[in-house]
C-alpha cells in the first residue's frame, strides 16, 4: 500500500456535506475562520481513514432565508420574510425542474413555486420567494429538484426548511442495555 | 519350664504325701485344690470379646460364665462354655451390649472359684462410612451410605468444595443412613462430608462428594417462534406503497427474564427467519425474546448494525409473557416499518446477502464482521464507508456508516436504499478482499475526469451491487426490494420524495473512460455477461491479483484490474477480445490505435507538420508491459515545430523527447508537463487529467531542426505521473510550425 491514506478534499466535503451554500455564502469573518480550524482539525484527525461514500447526486437544493443571518429560531409566527432556494448542478443538465411545496399554513406572498430550465456544470440557480409565517404552527417548506437525463438515469434532490424554534426536535435516546456477551444494546419494544 | 514344672509337682507330693494320694487321678476321696485363673483380660469386637489369662497350673480345663448384668458367677449366669485353653473368643453377640465374664478352672473335675469379674462391650470397627451415594433431583439432594449398627451419623455440607468438620455451611445430625437435603437452588453444586458417631465420639470425615439439584428432563420451556421486518420496495420513482414482509435471517434471538433482564438462553434465526430455544427455568417467570440486528457469524456471514453515537447493537424486544414447563410456546416477532428499529433489519437483510455472495466466490463467509453504523435523520454525512478511524467521520472506527438526513425534516435517508447499501458493502469488500488506494471524497457519475483510484473505487462497487442483486434473483428469488420495476444493474437512492438513479447497464453515451465511475461498472459488468468465467474470473483479479500480485507501488485503477484480470484468467484471445470490447464501448482504450505496431523509429510513416493523430498506450493481449509510440515528421534545417500532446484520457499522463534519425535523442529536447512541474508523490493533492486542467498532464516542447531530416517523436507514460493518472491512456499528438 502506498503511502498513509489521506482525504482527498477535507474542506469540499465539509462544505458540501454540512451545507454547501450556508457555508459558501456566509460573509462573515467568524464563519471563515470557522471552516478553516474544521478543516485543519480535519487533516490532523483523518490522516490515515479513507473514505467510500455514495455518488453524490449532481443536483443540490437547499432553502433557507435570503437574510443569512436569521436561523429557523429567529423567525416568528406570523413573520413574513424572503426565501431563498439555492439549486446548484455538477453536470450539464437539460430540464432541470424544481418545485416548492408550502404545507402547514405558510402563504406565498411573491415569486414562484416552480422552475425549469436548463443548468451548465458548476452553475447554481436561485429562487427567491416571499412566504408568510403562520399565525400558529411552524409550517414546512419543501423543496424538489428534478432532473430526467433519460430514461435510465434521473438525478434529483430535496431539502427542507420548518421555520420556528421547535425545526429540529431530538428524540430522546433509549436507555443502554447489555447483551448476553455484556456487549450495550439498544432495545425496541414491539 | 518343664524341668520346672516337675521339680514343682514332686515337691508338692511329698509335701502333700500323707493325705494324698499322689500319682494321679482316679477315684479316692482324697482333697484336690485348684487355683481360679487370674490375669484376665477382655477386648470387645464387632459382635464378640476376646478374653484371656494366665495360664492355671494343673487345670485341665477352664470354665467361662457369661451374663448381662454384674452379679455373673457360677451359680448366676446366661450362659457358660467350657475351654481347654487359655483364651477365647466370645461370638455372636450383641454390639455395644455390656457383658460380664468370671472364669474357673478345673483339675479333674475339681472347679476352682470364680476369678474376679471382667466386662466388655462388642464394638463396630469406628470409621466413617465410604460408600456414599448423593443424587440430584429437582431443588434437592438425597444422600444415602452404608450405615453400621449402634452409630449415628453426622453430615456436613457446603457450596464450595474442601468441606470439613470445621469448615462447613450447614450440619445435620443423629443420621442413620439416608438424608435428603431440600430447598436448594438449582444448578447449584453442594459439597458434603459424612462423619460416623459412637456416643460423645466421631470419626474423621468421608471422602467429600458432590451433586447439583436440576430439574427432571421433561421440564424443559420450548419456545418455538419466527422473525420478520417490513421493508420498502422501491422502484425509479421512489418507495412504493408496497411492504413487504421479510425473514429475519441468522440473527441472534436471546430469552431474557422480564424482572432481572438476565439472559436465559440463546439461539439464532434461521434462512426462513424460525428459531427455537429450549431452556430450563428456576424457576418459570416471564420471559421477552429479544432479536439482534445482528447474525451469529461462523458460517453465516458475519453482520452487526449498531448506533453510530453509542455504538450500541440495535435490537426489538417482543411481549412479556410466562412459557409453560413441557410445552412449547409460539412467539412472532415482526417488525413493522413503524419501528425504528426496522432500518436496521433492512441494513442487516441486505449486507447478509452481500456476504452469501462472497461466500459463493470465496467458499467461505467474509471475516471479520462487517460494522453499520446507522443513524436516520440526526447526522448530515449521508452514507459512506470508513476503513479506519477518523474523528470526525469515522468515529467507531471501520464500518459502514449509514446516517443520511440533513436534520431539518427533510433529506435523505438510505436505510431501505438495498442499492446504497450494496454499493458501501462493495467497499467493504474491496477493504476485506482486495485494495482500495481510493483517497475518497465526493463524486458525481457524470465526471468523466476522475482521480483513476477513485473512479476504480466507485466503479466496482456499482458493479458489484448489480452483481450481487442478480446472484440474489437467480438464487433467493423475490428478495429483492427493487423488484416491482428497477433493473439488477439499476442504482436507486430515493431521497424521500423521489429518487435519483442510474443504470449502469444503460450509461449515458457522455459516461466514457476509465476516469469515470459509471464507464467502469459498465465495462466490468459487459464483460461479466459475456467472457468465459463470468464473476469468478473478475473476482480472481479483483481478490487474488490486485491485493497480492500486483505492483505494491502503484495505485490500484482499472489498469490494475486489467493485467490481473489478463494474468489469473489467462484468457483466449477471443475472451480478451470480449473485454477489450467492453472497453471500447466505454472508450476505455486499452487497445492498439491505427498506427500500431510503432514501438520503434519507422521512417516509412510519417505524421504531416500540421496534422493531429490519435494514439493509445495499452496494455494489449499479448504486450508484457506498457506500450510506447514513436512518430516520425521531416524536420528542416533551422524551423521550429512544437510538439505536444493534448486530450489526455483514461489516465494518460504524456512525457515526449525528439529523436534523430539514428534514434539518438536531442540535447533537450524532451518534456514532460508543458507546465514544468512534475506531479511525483503526490498523495492527496493529485491532479486528474480533467479537460480543464490539461496544461497539468499534458506535455509541450518547442524544437527548431538543426538539419533537415526525418525525426522521431516518443510518446510513453511519464514515470513521474501522479497516483491519481495511470500508465496507460489516450493522447492526441499534434506537430506544428509557426
Amino acid at each position: 500500500m502506498k503511502g498513509d491514506r489521506q482525504f482527498a478534499a477535507p474542506l469540499f466535503f465539509y462544505i458540501k456535506t454540512v451545507d454547501p451554500m450556508q457555508i459558501m455564502f456566509k460573509e462573515n469573518l467568524l464563519a471563515l475562520i470557522s471552516v478553516f480550524f474544521l478543516s485543519t482539525l480535519f487533516l490532523v484527525f483523518s490522516s490515515c481513514a479513507s473514505y467510500g461514500s455514495k455518488p453524490a447526486s449532481p443536483l443540490s437544493i437547499t432553502i433557507r432565508p435570503a437574510d443569512k443571518s436569521l436561523m429557523p429560531q429567529d423567525i416568528r409566527e406570523g413573520d413574513t420574510l424572503v426565501m431563498d432556494v439555492t439549486v446548484l448542478s455538477m453536470a450539464d443538465l437539460d430540464r432541470v425542474k424544481v418545485n416548492l411545496k408550502l404545507t402547514g399554513g405558510i402563504m406565498l406572498v411573491q415569486g414562484d413555486l416552480s422552475w425549469t430550465g436548463s443548468m451548465t456544470k458548476g452553475e447554481s440557480k436561485n429562487l427567491l420567494i416571499t412566504v408568510k409565517i403562520p399565525e400558529m404552527g411552524h409550517g414546512k417548506i419543501k423543496g424538489t429538484v428534478v432532473a430526467k437525463v433519460s430514461g435510465n438515469i434521473r438525478f434529483s434532490d430535496s431539502a427542507s426548511f420548518i421555520p420556528g424554534k421547535l425545526a429540529k426536535e431530538k428524540s430522546t435516546p433509549l436507555p443502554l442495555k447489555k447483551d448476553g456477551r455484556g456487549r450495550p444494546i439498544i432495545e425496541h419494544r414491539l | 519350664m518343664k524341668k520346672e514344672f516337675y521339680s514343682k509337682f514332686l515337691f508338692l507330693c511329698i509335701l502333700l504325701l500323707p493325705v494324698l494320694s499322689c500319682g494321679g487321678g482316679g477315684g479316692g476321696g482324697g482333697i484336690i485344690y485348684i487355683n481360679a485363673p487370674t490375669g484376665i483380660s477382655v477386648f470387645g469386637g464387632d459382635g464378640y470379646i476376646n478374653l484371656s489369662w494366665q495360664a492355671v497350673s494343673n487345670a485341665d480345663s477352664y470354665k467361662i460364665y457369661m451374663h448381662s448384668s454384674s452379679g455373673v458367677s457360677k451359680s448366676i449366669y446366661t450362659s457358660t462354655v467350657s475351654n481347654s485353653s487359655n483364651s477365647y473368643k466370645w461370638s455372636s453377640l450383641t454390639n455395644n451390649v455390656t457383658y460380664y465374664f468370671v472364669v474357673t478352672s478345673l483339675l479333674s473335675g475339681v472347679e476352682s472359684h470364680e476369678s474376679f469379674t471382667v466386662s466388655a462391650k462388642p464394638r463396630a470397627i469406628f470409621i466413617p462410612p465410604v460408600a456414599i451415594n448423593a443424587v440430584a433431583d429437582d431443588g434437592k439432594v438425597v444422600l444415602s451410605w452404608n450405615s453400621l449398627p449402634g452409630l449415628t451419623y453426622n453430615v456436613y455440607w457446603s457450596t464450595s468444595n474442601g468441606v470439613s468438620k470445621s469448615v462447613y455451611s450447614g450440619k445435620f445430625q443423629n443420621l442413620t443412613s439416608t438424608l435428603t437435603h431440600s430447598s436448594l437452588a438449582n444448578g447449584t453444586t453442594y459439597y458434603y462430608v459424612i462423619t460416623a458417631v459412637n456416643g460423645a465420639s466421631e470419626s474423621s470425615e468421608s471422602l467429600e462428594v458432590s451433586s447439583t439439584p436440576v430439574l427432571p428432563s421433561g421440564l424443559d420451556v420450548t419456545i418455538n417462534g419466527s422473525a420478520f421486518y417490513e421493508d420498502k420496495e422501491y422502484d425509479l420513482s421512489g418507495f412504493t406503497a408496497i411492504k413487504p414482509d421479510k425473514p429475519v435471517r441468522y440473527a441472534i434471538v436471546e430469552v431474557v427474564e422480564s424482572s432481572t433482564s438476565n439472559v436465559l438462553a440463546s439461539s439464532s434465526t434461521d434462512f426462513a427467519g424460525n428459531f427455537s430455544i429450549t431452556y430450563t427455568p428456576s424457576p418459570v417467570s416471564a420471559i421477552y425474546m429479544r432479536l439482534f440486528a445482528e447474525t451469529t457469524g461462523a458460517s453465516n456471514p458475519p453482520v452487526r448494525v449498531m448506533d453510530v453515537n453509542t455504538a450500541a447493537g440495535f435490537t426489538v424486544a417482543g411481549a412479556d409473557f410466562t412459557p409453560s414447563i413441557g410445552t412449547s410456546s409460539q412467539v412472532q416477532l415482526f417488525i413493522p416499518v413503524s419501528s425504528y428499529a426496522a432500518g436496521a433489519f433492512n441494513i442487516l437483510d441486505v449486507f447478509t446477502y452481500a456476504g452469501e455472495f462472497i461466500k459463493s466466490l470465496e467458499g467461505s463467509p467474509p471475516s471479520p464482521e462487517v460494522k453499520a453504523y446507522w443513524n436516520s435523520g440526526n447526522w448530515s454525512y449521508g452514507t459512506y464507508f470508513c476503513d479506519t478511524f477518523d474523528a470526525v467521520y469515522c468515529p467507531n472506527g471501520d464500518g459502514t456508516y449509514i446516517l443520511g438526513g440533513d436534520g431539518s425534516g427533510g433529506g435523505d435517508t438510505d436505510e431501505y436504499d438495498d442499492d446504497v447499501l450494496l454499493h458501501e458493502y462493495g467497499h467493504y469488500a474491496a477493504s476485506l478482499y482486495s485494495r482500495d488506494d481510493s483517497q475518497g471524497g465526493s463524486h458525481w457519475i457524470t465526471d468523466n475526469d476522475l482521480d483513476m483510484r477513485l473512479s476504480w473505487s466507485e466503479g466496482w462497487c456499482h458493479f458489484m451491487l448489480a452483481a450481487v442483486k442478480e446472484w440474489m434473483d437467480i438464487n433467493h428469488p423475490g428478495s429483492l426490494s427493487s423488484s416491482g420495476g428497477s433493473p439488477i444493474t439499476t442504482y436507486v437512492d430515493t431521497d424521500g420524495t423521489g429518487a435519483s438513479f442510474f443504470d449502469i447497464n444503460v450509461p449515458l453515451s457522455s459516461m466514457i473512460y476509465s476516469s469515470n465511475e459509471v464507464a467502469v461498472a459498465n465495462a466490468l459488468w459487459n464483460s461479466q455477461q459475456n467472457t468465459f468465467s463470468a464473476m469468478s474470473g473478475i473476482w480472481n483479479a479483483f481478490a487474488d491479483y490486485m491485493p497480492n500480485t500486483y505492483d505494491a507501488d502503484l495505485p490500484a485503477n482499472l489498469e490494475a484490474f486489467w493485467d490481473g484480470w489478463l494474468t489469473t484468467n489467462t484468457p483466449s484471445f477471443n475472451e480478451y477480445s470480449t473485454f477489450e470490447a467492453a472497453f471500447a464501448d466505454r472508450q476505455i482504450d486499452y487497445s492498439l490505435d491505427a498506427f500500431e505496431s510503432d514501438n520503434t523509429g519507422n521512417p516509412a510513416r510519417k505524421i504531416s507538420v500540421g496534422a493531429a493523430e490519435n494514439h493509445t498506450i495499452y496494455k494489449s493481449y499479448s504486450s508484457v508491459q506498457a506500450d510506447l509510440d514513436y512518430v516520425a515528421f521531416d524536420g528542416n534545417l533551422g524551423v521550429q515545430y512544437t510538439i505536444s500532446t493534448s486530450e489526455l484520457k483514461n489516465g494518460a499522463d504524456t512525457i515526449i523527447r525528439v529523436l534523430n534519425s539514428s534514434l539518438v535523442p536531442i540535447a533537450g529536447a524532451y518534456n514532460d508537463n508543458a507546465n514544468g512541474l512534475s506531479y511525483f508523490d503526490c498523495i492527496d493533492d493529485c491532479p486528474s487529467n480533467d479537460d480543464s486542467k490539461l496544461s497539468l498532464l499534458a506535455s509541450e516542447l518547442n524544437f527548431i531542426a538543426p538539419s533537415t531530416q526525418t525525426y522521431y517523436v516518443e510518446i510513453k507514460s511519464s514515470v513521474t505521473r501522479p497516483d491519481s493518472s495511470g500508465r496507460y491512456g489516450s493522447y492526441t499528438l499534434r506537430i506544428t510550425s509557426p
